[in-house]
């Protein structure tokens, strides 16, 4: 509970780099966009990073990521092979960013009619005006020194249109490679997605070195009404990466949005969800897995404002800590005046399986309306002794056991991943992670 | 359902009956803070020099300070300089019995209920009482037969006099001089208190209980209370307050520490009734309190249960330091807003010790305006062993226009630690009004017996007289609101 003693950020690392890039960033010509810009820009001068003093990061020591300057990638290297990133058997969508950057060749711009997929930058040359009333109209305004950081420094992202009574087969994948060391990648996307559509998405955050990168993205989802999203975050990162994931949605009546959260990977990860249920009868699911081991460090902070009636929210994020890892969990649940008839279930649950493990939770529910049902839970605890000792009288060894019951302690989360190639090539990546040493 | 929207809405008005000013000369001081005022305190209670210094140095400390902003309440800031930091009826001597207390001081407490003669005190319902009036005790009942078992009650001013050498060990150990805010004003300026020291082995063989009275004007109320329970003792502590009605919010900010050794336990009962304010939000006592107790010992036990139905803002966390292996802390609460009276309460159990346990049960019912907050932490440091925590807080809503909310948090640095947390917020359902109903119950029978059913798990833990005023309190005089 120490607060940070570590003196503001060098905040002016990035105004310098901005002032290099500012006629480069994509944009410039649009008044709109650049006014944005450099709103976000003061804001960042202002504010910096945030610090252990406020109270939504006193558990995150930011120090890994504000010692170091990270720096724009003017042209990355395109020279990659994914492949092996690839999750078998996916039949996707796929939309690939380096180190900030559209990946050209490697993306799939051409979708079906009824769907578009644009890079913002080439949005912004071409037809500015297609974007202008969605941009920042979802995204907090008075967030973090990340979002404003984001804000004032995306060198790119991607934008997704799909029309109304558009169903989608295929899951779009939107990979995010950072490999440049010293890398920072500040994605800012945009996805709207119209009437009684159906879509799927996967945003996969990768790295494929032991380079020291810093990913900090901003996604603006808009479900239009009776729309159903299935949204995937998977965070699978060497442990020299750092990444602020910042995903920003606005649900409209009848609505359906699902989001699930897996993070296997990453030195120092912070999630920020917020969704704000607009309109009646409108649904959201957040669930979330963690499992960390060495000394990572990941922060899932969730917001689910409800301001209409009727509408209904379940919330479960799972853990596994090992070794010197550390979770953060911080899940706020809002029922503003009027929107009577809320249902709203949040539980956090999380097995602390090593000494120098930590975990810091903090559920919170924030109600102004009667006639709701609302309510949280959270455990910390150890896997039960008397399943440990079932297993064993089964013959099967305590690694193996302890593995079993870890692993099915996550699997709560992981089998509501309708994908199928997502979640085997899920339950491969957590299995052999969670070997078990006694 | 209009007619259960009124009938919750009787239900929850109610008169304060507590609001009447006692008309009695006091020796106030002039109000305003300095230096000065904090030597003129310690220099009517005639205190050692160890003690004003102890206050100065808390005082300096205090003007460093910034008044605590993180709290889910909305209040406009405390003009320290407008309060009058102290306050006593005037008489003479020291009192010998009761019979030179002042009638006017005795008339108030018996218009209170508060039992302070002890020859009228029922026979089985031995409760002995500190009475405490603005800022100095009136009368201490039952003196002599706690005596005869070692038992020290008395006001803290007095056992600074006859046993300097406890105080000086224990006061500001458990809540340092400089721990918060208001902790700091009240070690600059707390004028009164109760202190408890039960010896080895001893079982209090009554009830210990104080009540404090807030009635002069423009006066803030800054007790301190110091209970120290030595090896394998037990006592049970009951605090009570009230004050008249006015229309200036006044500021009561008190410091509570317990100290369990070895195998004692300690029980601390708080029924907490500081005039709210009226139902349009005007007036009130401003509640600001720290309350910590400290298992020092092995085996030792620390409760705190509350049940908080006044002051317009109510800020208070009793806590327990789990220090000792084996130790136990448990946390019980009822807190009620209505009009617009706000609540930021409850608890930190901070496990330190091997094999603590920690239970906390917080029950919050919000009504009209009202805007009722839990806010704990459970905290298992790297060392502690088998920890566990049960923690449940639920929240009722009655009307639309309230507010209930959560905020724990829970900070576990051992792999050997349990922690469980549940809250819910709902409503008084229409299906359990319906099935009482339809039972033959009325409908504010019903309403009254869905709420305390509710509390039930709290005040199943208070002193049986206790409990009795406390469903009291919280089934809300109900006469005549069915027409």
């Amino acid at each position: 509970m120490q607060p940070d003693t570590f003196v503001a950020a060098d905040t002016a690392h990035y105004i310098d780099q901005f002032a290099q890039l500012d006629k480069g960033l994509p944009g410039v010509d649009v008044a709109w966009f650049d006014d944005q810009r450099k709103k976000y820009l003061a804001r960042f001068s202002k504010i910096g990073f945030p610090t252990q003093r406020d109270e939504d990061w006193r558990y995150t020591p930011l120090r890994l990521i504000t010692s170091k300057n990270f720096n724009v990638v003017a042209k990355p290297d395109c020279n990659v092979d994914l492949t092996p990133f690839k999750i078998p058997a996916l039949d996707s969508y796929q939309i690939v960013f380096v180190d900030g950057h559209l990946h050209q060749k490697q993306s799939t711009l051409d979708l079906d009619k009824g769907i578009t997929v644009r890079s913002l930058a080439e949005v912004l040359t071409n037809t500015p005006d297609l974007v202008e009333k969605y941009f920042g109209s979802v995204v907090e305004n008075d967030s973090h020194g990340f979002t404003a950081l984001n804000g004032a420094l995306n060198k790119d992202g991607v934008v997704i249109k799909i029309e109304p009574g558009v169903q989608i087969e295929k899951p779009i994948e939107l990979i995010f490679l950072s490999q440049t060391e010293m890398a920072i990648s500040q994605p800012r996307n945009l996805i709207i997605v119209g009437k009684n559509s159906k879509a799927q998405f996967i945003d996969r955050y990768i790295s494929n070195s032991t380079a020291h990168t810093l990913t900090n993205s901003t996604t603006e989802i808009i479900v239009e009404q009776r729309a159903e999203i299935d949204y995937y975050i998977i965070q699978t990162q060497s442990s020299s990466a750092y990444q602020v994931c910042g995903v920003w949605v606005k649900q409209a009546a009848g609505s359906r949005f699902s989001c699930r959260t897996i993070t296997l990977g990453g030195g120092l990860v912070r999630n920020d969800l917020r969704v704000d249920l607009n309109g009646p009868e409108a649904h959201c699911d957040m669930l979330g897995v963690y499992s960390l081991s060495g000394k990572q460090h990941v922060d899932n902070h969730t917001t689910m404002i409800h301001q209409a009636e009727n509408c209904t929210s379940n919330e479960l994020y799972k853990g596994v800590l090992e070794q010197r890892s550390r979770a953060v969990f911080h899940g706020r649940i809002k029922v503003a005046a009027g929107a009577q008839k809320t249902d709203a279930q949040q539980t956090n649950n999380t097995l602390l399986l090593s000494r120098d493990a930590e975990i810091d939770t903090k559920p919170q529910l924030e109600i102004y309306a009667d006639d709701v049902k609302c309510s949280h839970g959270a455990t910390i605890g150890q896997l039960n002794e008397d399943s440990l000792f079932y297993l064993r009288t089964r013959g099967i060894d305590e690694a193996d056991a302890r593995t079993l019951l870890t692993y099915a302690f996550v699997n709560e989360v992981l089998n509501q991943i309708d994908i199928e190639p997502l979640r085997d090539a899920l339950e491969k990546t957590l299995s052999s992670q969670l070997i078990h040493e006694t | 359902m209009a007619s259960t929207e009124q009938e919750i809405a009787s239900l929850v008005q109610r008169d304060y009956k507590e609001g009447f000013i006692t008309d009695i000369d006091a020796d106030t001081l002039p109000p305003g803070l300095d230096e000065d005022v904090i030597r003129i305190i310690s220099a009517k209670k005639e205190e050692p020099e160890f003690l004003l210094e102890w206050r100065l140095s808390a005082y300096r400390h205090w003007l460093g300070m910034k008044s605590p902003e993180w709290p889910h309440l909305n209040y406009p800031p405390v003009e320290f300089q407008e309060i009058s930091y102290y306050s006593a009826p005037k008489q003479q001597q020291l009192l010998g019995s009761l019979d030179e207390v002042d009638p006017k001081l005795l008339e108030t407490y018996e218009k209170l209920g508060i039992p302070i003669d002890e020859q009228k005190m029922l026979a089985g319902v031995k409760v002995a009482v500190d009475a405490v009036f603005d800022s100095v005790s009136v009368v201490t009942t039952f003196k002599k037969t706690l005596s005869e078992s070692g038992v020290i009650f008395c006001p803290l001013s007095e056992a600074l006099k006859d046993h300097p050498e406890l105080v000086k060990q224990y006061l500001g150990s458990v809540v340092p001089s400089g721990d918060n805010y208001y902790a700091a004003l009240n070690s600059a300026v707390f004028s009164e208190g109760s202190f408890v020291y039960i010896p080895k082995g001893v079982r209090c063989p009554m009830e210990l209980s104080t009540y404090f009275r807030i009635n002069a004007m423009n006066t803030g109320q800054f007790e301190r209370t110091l209970i120290i329970a030595d090896e394998d003792s037990y006592v049970s502590y009951l605090e009570g307050c009230t004050a008249p009605q006015r229309d200036e919010n006044q500021l009561h900010a008190a410091v509570v520490e317990l100290i369990a050794l070895n195998g004692a336990e300690i029980k601390y009962s708080t029924i907490q009734n500081w005039y709210p304010g009226d139902e349009n939000g005007k007036g009130g006592i401003y509640n600001f309190v720290t309350k910590r107790g400290a298992c020092r010992g092995e085996n030792a036990k620390i409760s705190w249960t509350q049940v908080e139905t006044g002051s317009a803002i109510t800020w208070k966390y009793p806590s327990v330091l789990l220090e000792g292996d084996n130790s136990i802390g448990e946390f019980y609460s009822v807190a009620l807003t209505n009009n617009y009276q706000q609540a930021d309460t409850g608890t930190k159990m901070v496990h330190i010790g091997k094999n603590t346990k920690s239970t906390i049960i917080s029950k919050g019912i919000s009504a009209g305006h009202g805007q009722n907050s839990y806010r704990g932490l459970v905290k298992v440091v790297k060392g502690a062993e088998n920890a566990r925590n049960y923690s449940q807080c639920d929240s009722l809503l009655m009307g639309d226009k309230c507010g209930a909310h959560t905020f724990p948090y829970m900070e576990v640095k051992n792999p050997t630690a349990i922690v469980e947390h549940e809250a819910t917020t709902s409503r008084i359902g229409e299906d359990q009004l319906f099935y009482c109903r339809q039972r033959g119950l009325s409908e504010e029978d019903a309403i009254s017996m869905i709420v305390n059913g509710f509390c039930k798990d709290v005040f199943r833990e208070l002193p049986m007289e206790f409990a009795v005023e406390a469903q009291k309190l919280l089934g809300i005089s109900l006469e005549g609101s069915v027409g």
